[in-house]
């Protein structure tokens, strides 16, 4: 009896236990409740029953005037056959949430700042900097001040009908695998206001640089002059966006770098205060980081100048690489209304970039100055209730932020303080606010719907009118033969010296903002007599002859430079052509700053740099898989600039606090005698230009010969670890890293080095003549979300070799090719 | 018979009630197999073998070591590790609860069950 009860007892023990760690996890541990993940029906490997799409499927979809059919053709593209544009939204969200579902809850909770209800309270931090920086506050406001009338809105809410049917149709066993492993739900329902959010975390990518923060950083350690030098209101080397007529090469307008100067007293203490905002862990990141791997590249071609006699246009956004990818393509028709192609970003109702029967599109980054930051004076930092506005006291608005775990349970709270500029910040004891056109109310979506049923350039520019942020240099072609560039969005006007380059004084209106650009004083171009429009994130301006300020610190002009010439060269352009464009490996940067390390290694008679010049003297400035020089070229550019600008080091050990573009180090190059080429960390030897890149370069091949042995094989470009794209939560086994592709720093395709994972992120070229359009694209990854699909990467390899899909855009379900249906949906009402 | 008919209960109930199939069929055919020698080991058995049918099913759909050994990689495990604790759960889970099952009724009425208690696996 005693040993029966033992046993019970003993059971009942491991009973509770597992049951425990079944339906519960260990969260301490990071262990997700077993029983919902090991479950062979329900659990994980779940997924792989449903990595193919199903033959046919029917089902039902509230709010659908009249029957829908869905065609996924063989790349798992939706063709969307709708009887009006909102039952193809709805179609849209069915087709999007069953193949995105967690990427769109994700991608809402991380700029809603709700992180922490789908993972927990490792989340909270950046939960907290997303709240911090207004992100959810700006979509609030900006849903409430939508028409819900409007083309946009009334997308949204269709849209969103589509996700929730799909939604009521998920089992444990069709919940992406990435909530069993969170131990989370997914959320019980979309709302139509969500999309508003997803575009704000867009803008927090591409229009969100702190660029002010560290210019001011800089100024306080060189001096105003030295800062405004490094990091210049206009780029020395001139190939702008918009231009210059008769100009067949880029305006060269070098000048001498001034010597650092003495620090500037009366930033420090804003500098202090930006030196921790400035490090945020959601903002995009900088150059130093990236390798200019976030730049983006498009262009379009004049009939006059095209084998076809029609028009081309070519584009590749660079953002950071994930699987399931950004982008989701699609296509949707409505007879006599509507018949457009392209991608989307899972949770937004509309295509984004792409073409209909008429007009091709795409976008660039224009960057510019589009947000500011304002020290502000408070009555009592440690409680701050008020903030001095023109001498007089004004009321900080508080918002409290409230952050819940999976289960609801309010976890921490935030109190985020408001002036009427915007959220502040508050750190190292001082209060900055934000103001930020992203903040303004604003419906993009209007904008992007009317969008997609233009008939012309003009019509396609007139729709677009709308958009607001972020600014994008916005690419378009049409069938006539038209081709057009235009930057949309907000610049603001300041001002004074109308300039927004370091942090304000926040004590006086006199600091604020007094209006907006209007849209004819933005960069554009159209039908320009070159034949050709390239935009590559360059200064859209050449201030020689718009000198009218909308940035600084532009991105280094080397793509531009390089399409330019490829585009120069070539009268008879072809779709081909462009495709090998899009990858091509020649990098101006090296070309030009690449024989001062060969001539510096050449004056030093010293043998080991007789042999590195010589493999830089070689090359041919391209950065193909098997070339040697380009690692070499590399590392002693790291070194080389570390050195270079050593005067930005705040502090020994620690990172400068801010990096010069490279047209800068090249303009530094071109003065042998500049003071930066001394390291004022030797104390009493003063460098030389020469010295500095000879023992840079030595470094960078003794260093290599070390890790990789004598120059050979081993030193081929292909082996610094390439392009990695990673999964959306960083999940190690879905992950697909080290992928070799031809890219480098300064090229058409830069990359991010051995561990980024930004580049190309949709490459299409639209062909439109006369008769017809034609079109190719790829995006890095699959339509799929579930990393067990076929569908999840499926597309991967052919992008990683700079191929592209042809795509195919049935005008009808009659016109639709059998053999190539992958699976149908059929979505009633 | 005992053993076929657990292991077809396991693979219905799989798919009514999930993994809380281990449990529930595990205590109520302990319930019911008190009597039986080592019943919690031959329940837990039924519960492996009716999970492996089920894994074996599923890997018709899909590359399913490979898949596996993915979801390992992200949970940061070795693929063993995470292999072994699927062989693992159905057995403890399964038989923990027939062994609790077998001894609650073996304590309810000791005079009928006492001798197979004693050899009711975990139960015993």
């Amino acid at each position: 009896m005693a040993r029966g009860l033992v046993g019970t007892i003993g059971s009942a023990v491991l009973t509770a236990a597992l049951l425990y760690a079944c339906a519960r996890g260990v969260s301490r541990a990071g262990i997700p409740p077993l029983g919902s993940l090991l479950d062979p029906v329900n659990g994980a490997a779940a997924a792989l029953r449903y990595g193919d799409l199903p033959e046919s499927e029917k089902q039902p979809l509230a709010g659908l005037a009249a029957d829908t059919r869905v065609l996924f053709d063989d790349r798992g593209v939706p063709h969307i056959y709708a009887a009006n544009t909102r039952d193809a939204y709805r179609a849209l969200g069915y087709a999007v949430a069953r193949d995105r579902f967690f990427q769109m809850e994700l991608t809402y909770r991380a700029a809603s700042g709700t992180l922490t209800e789908l993972a927990g309270a490792r989340a909270l931090p950046l939960d907290k900097e997303a709240r911090r920086l207004g992100l959810g506050w700006a979509a609030e406001q900006k849903w409430a001040a939508l028409d819900s009338n409007s083309e946009g809105s009334r997308a949204m809410r269709a849209f969103a009908d589509g996700v929730n049917a799909y939604r009521a149709t998920m089992t444990p066993a069709t919940t992406p695998v990435e909530y069993k492993l969170l131990g989370a739900q997914p959320m019980a329902a979309w709302d139509a206001r969500y999309s508003v959010y997803l575009l704000m975390r867009m803008a927090l990518t591409l229009a969100h640089d702190p660029n002010d923060l560290r210019r001011t950083r800089a100024a306080a350690l060189i001096g105003r002059e030295a800062a405004d030098a490094l990091f210049p209101r206009n780029n020395p080397l001139q190939e702008p966006i918009q231009p210059v007529t008769g100009r067949i090469a880029p305006r060269e307008a070098w000048s001498t770098l001034p010597p650092p100067g003495a620090p500037d007293t009366s930033l420090l203490v804003p500098a202090k205060a930006a030196g921790v905002i400035e490090h945020t862990a959601l903002a995009m990141p900088s150059s130093d980081e990236t390798g200019d791997a976030l730049g983006s590249n498009n262009w379009a071609i004049a009939p006059t100048r095209t084998a076809s006699g029609g028009a081309l246009l070519a584009g590749d956004p660079h953002l950071d690489l994930s699987l399931p990818s950004i982008w989701y393509e699609a296509h949707l028709v409505v007879k006599d209304s509507l018949d457009v192609y392209g991608v989307t970003f899972p949770g937004a109702p509309t295509i984004v970039i792409g073409f209909n029967q008429n007009v091709a599109w795409t976008f660039t980054n224009t960057g510019g100055d589009v947000a500011d930051y304002f020290l502000e004076e408070v009555d009592d930092m440690k409680a701050p209730k008020r903030y001095r506005l023109d001498g007089a006291w004004q009321p900080l608005k508080p918002r409290v932020e409230t952050f819940r775990s999976v289960s609801g349970e309010i976890i921490a709270t935030d109190t985020v303080f408001y002036t009427h500029r915007g959220p502040t910040m508050a750190e190292n004891g001082h209060l900055l606010s934000f103001r930020w056109t992203a903040h303004d109310p604003s419906n993009e979506l209007d904008g992007f719907v009317a969008a997609t049923r233009a008939s012309s350039v003009t019509g396609w520019q007139e729709a677009m009118l709308p958009y607001r942020t972020p600014t994008q240099n916005m690419l378009v072609a049409d069938r006539g033969g038209n081709i057009a560039i235009r930057a949309y969005g907000e610049y603001p006007i300041r001002p004074n010296d109308g300039e927004g380059t370091y942090v304000r004084d926040g004590r006086t209106r006199a600091s604020d903002w007094t209006g907006m650009l209007p849209i004819s004083d933005m960069p554009q171009s159209t039908n320009p007599a070159q034949g050709f429009i390239v935009s590559a994130n360059q200064q859209p301006f050449d201030p020689a002859v718009v000198p009218k300020f909308i940035g600084s610190n532009w991105p280094d002009p080397w793509r531009a430079m390089r399409l330019n010439e490829m585009l120069r060269a070539d009268d008879k352009m072809t779709p081909d052509r462009m495709r090998q464009m899009q990858t091509d490996p020649l990098s101006v940067r090296a070309r030009l700053i690449a024989p001062y390390f060969v001539r510096a290694a050449e004056r030093s008679g010293d043998t080991t740099l007789a042999a590195a010049a010589s493999l830089l003297r070689d090359w041919d400035h391209r950065y193909a898989l098997d070339a040697q020089a380009p690692m070499l070229f590399e590392a002693a550019m790291k070194r080389a600039i570390r050195n270079t600008w050593d005067e930005l080091i705040a502090e020994a050990g620690k990172p400068p606090v801010a990096v010069p573009a490279n047209v800068i180090f090249l303009e530094a190059l071109r003065d042998s005698t500049s003071t930066w080429w001394d390291d004022r960390r030797t104390g009493g030897t003063v460098e030389t230009r020469d010295g500095l890149l000879a023992a840079a370069l030595e470094s960078a091949y003794d260093s290599l010969s070390l890790v990789h042995g004598p120059v050979g094989s081993n030193w081929a470009w292909s082996r610094t670890g390439g392009i990695n794209v990673r999964h959306l939560v960083n999940l190690a086994g879905f992950n697909r890293e080290h992928l070799a592709v031809t890219s480098g720093y300064g090229t058409v395709a830069p990359a991010s080095g051995a561990t980024g994972s930004h580049g190309a992120s949709w490459r299409m070229i639209v062909e439109l003549t006369k008769e017809r359009r034609t079109a190719w694209a790829i995006y890095p990854g699959g339509q799929s979300g579930n990393p067990a699909s076929r569908r999840y990467d499926d597309r991967l390899e052919r992008w990683r070799t700079g191929q592209l899909d042809s795509l195919m855009v049935p005008e009808s379900e009659a016109a639709f090719p059998k053999t190539r249906i992958l699976s149908t949906l059929d979505l009633r009402p | 018979m005992f053993f076929v008919t657990a292991v077809i209960l396991f693979l219905a109930a799989e798919f009514v009630i999930g993994w809380w199939a281990l449990p529930v069929v595990g205590l109520i055919l302990g319930v019911i197999g008190a009597r039986r020698t080592g019943v919690a080991l031959q329940i837990g058995g039924a519960a492996l073998i009716a999970w492996g049918l089920l894994f074996g099913w599923v890997a018709t759909h899909g590359d399913l070591p490979a898949f596996m050994t993915s979801l390992a990689l992200s949970m940061k495990l070795q693929p063993g590790i995470l292999i072994t604790a699927v062989a693992a759960l159905p057995v403890l889970l399964a038989g923990a609860t027939a062994g609790l099952g077998s001894g609650i009724r073996n304590l309810i009425r000791p005079e009928k069950s006492a001798a197979s208690s004693q050899a009711a696996g975990l139960g015993a």
